[in-house]
């Protein structure tokens, strides 16, 4: 019952939001902004679509995205494993990361253009930064709160440290990792989409930015809505794994 | 107090201290054997110079006290929307129900997608740089006290229905102060995500600001002056989530 009344609650107000948008324009309801109308949105995505202007330059960019996420995990899980278990290296490197945490990274955009080459380099570059920070703290923190009874428990049956990652940390620090990796999903896409807008003409953020220095504005809200989707739908299945690792957690127990 | 006890108890300042010497002494090192190109890399001596020439020239305060006006203006206002917003969407199931998919979008969307569009609605300046810095705080903002104002135990609610309480009791006495630290909490998440949208404004298309301050010297390959920028940006945002987190203690002191 409730789950009916959210779909169709929910579903009335978007068409009542189209309906809205799609009249506004012609009824004068707006002075001089050009908002465009969802109907010429989704005839130019066809359009768009039929003159290989989307798949393209998303397959470029979900390349550089996989690519840099990867590096991002390959980096981050690690080293958070490490530092949620080691007191010192992490006392060591703390106020480092929070610095670099709390900085907004696109910042390092002008940097990693002439760091990496404009490109391919620097948008791996700025995704992995974006992804690698949420991901590292998230594990560690997970790490930190698992019970040191655990760790005791495997070291008095004569456990090694690998036994104790392999047995304790690396299960338990799954669910917070999920969350990380979820937060990570989003910095990266947001990464990426900057780091195309700012310096390159590839890509589904250098079209919008060709469209837009046009003022196009049809052609760029087909974009915009290419790349809500995308984060729509990748953060959400990110959500749906993170919630199936925590209830799978919770029947075990 | 022998050593050792001192050092137990200030481990932590200790080491992330040496942490801290030990990253910016490496980096001078590589900078100054070569390791890597020294204009690329800059280093941290270059970098306090070129601080100093530019808080000494005036500009500096300049290029914060815009930064911090446009974060001040869109921080401010995503809390005023944002907050009677989300207590709506916590407080009516239909309001939640309906305002859900907007929200969503929003919050997973990567929002800078939306700079060119506020650049043809608004025009290019400082007005444009709020709109992506509220756009980036103001989900978050929503998102948090929609929460809180959720998790109130409705066993609370329930018994000061039945206590007679009116329905702007029940708002002003249970809900806000029930959903106070989750609203805070989004407010200091919301800081943050302003000040990205500040920056990454700012490093687009402005001619003033740190961002702005960023992009020119990068574009000159002055990289000295582009991370003592960064170095700044760091600076405003510990501050900025520093200073919410005093309030934060302050007023969430009853509940501990």
């Amino acid at each position: 019952m409730r789950r009916w009344q959210r779909t169709w609650i929910g579903g009335l107000s978007v068409i009542a939001f189209l309906v809205i948008w799609e009249i506004a324009m012609p009824l004068g309801l707006v002075k001089v902004a050009d908002i465009s109308r969802p109907s010429l949105v989704v005839k130019s995505f066809f359009e768009l679509a039929a003159e290989g202007e989307v798949y393209q330059p998303l397959a470029i960019s979900l390349k550089e995205f996989v690519l840099g996420f990867i590096l991002a995990l390959i980096v981050g899980i690690p080293l958070g494993i490490v530092l949620g278990r080691y007191r010192f290296p992490a006392l060591l490197l703390d106020p480092l990361l929070m610095a670099f945490y709390t900085m907004p990274r696109m910042a390092m955009m002008p940097l990693l253009v002439v760091w990496f080459g404009v490109g391919l380099g620097a948008t791996i570059a700025v995704v992995f930064l974006g992804a690698v920070f949420p991901i590292l703290i998230n594990t560690s923190v997970g790490i930190r709160e698992i019970d040191p009874i655990w760790v005791r428990a495997v070291r008095s049956f004569g456990g090694t440290e690998w036994d104790i990652f392999k047995k304790v940390l690396l299960p338990g620090t799954v669910p917070p990792m999920m969350t990380g990796i979820r937060l990570g999903v989003g910095r990266g896409l947001l990464g990426m989409v900057v780091s195309e807008m700012y310096a390159s003409t590839e890509g589904i953020g250098g079209q919008i930015a060709l469209y837009g220095n046009s003022f196009r504005t049809t052609e760029l809200i087909v974009l915009i809505a290419i790349v809500s989707l995308l984060g729509f739908f990748m953060v959400d299945l990110m959500r749906r794994v993170e919630e199936r690792v925590r209830r799978g957690r919770m029947m075990e127990e | 107090m022998d050593l050792k006890t001192l050092y137990r108890k200030n481990d932590s300042l200790l080491l992330g201290t040496i942490g801290l010497l030990g990253f910016a002494c490496l980096w001078e090192v590589a900078a100054r054997l070569q390791w890597a190109d020294p204009i690329l890399i800059s280093s941290p001596t270059h970098v306090a110079v070129a601080l100093k020439n530019w808080a000494f020239s005036g500009i500096l305060f300049r290029d914060l006290g815009i930064s911090l006006w446009e974060l001040g203006i869109a921080f401010v206002a995503s809390a005023l929307v944002g907050i009677p917003l989300g207590v709506a969407m916590g407080w009516s199931r239909p309001a939640e129900y309906a305002l859900d998919p907007f929200i969503w979008v929003l919050y997973s969307t990567p929002l800078v997608a939306f700079w060119p569009l506020f650049i043809i609605w608004l025009g290019i300046g400082t007005k444009t740089i709020i709109a992506l810095a509220f756009l980036f705080s103001v989900v978050q903002v929503i998102i948090n006290t929609m929460a809180g104002v959720r998790s109130i135990d409705p066993v609370l609610i329930r018994c000061a229905r039945s206590f007679n309480a009116r329905t702007s009791d029940l708002f002003f006495k249970f809900t806000l102060p029930g959903a106070l630290l989750m609203i805070i909490a989004g407010l200091r998440l919301a800081v943050g995500r302003a000040l990205i949208g500040v920056v990454i404004g700012e490093l687009f298309s402005s001619n003033a600001g740190l961002g702005f301050h960023i992009s020119y010297f990068g574009a000159r390959l002055r990289f000295a002056d582009v991370f003592a920028g960064l170095f700044m940006v760091v600076a405003v945002g510990i501050c900025t989530t520093q200073i919410i987190r005093i309030a934060e203690t302050r007023l969430t002191r009853w509940k501990a």
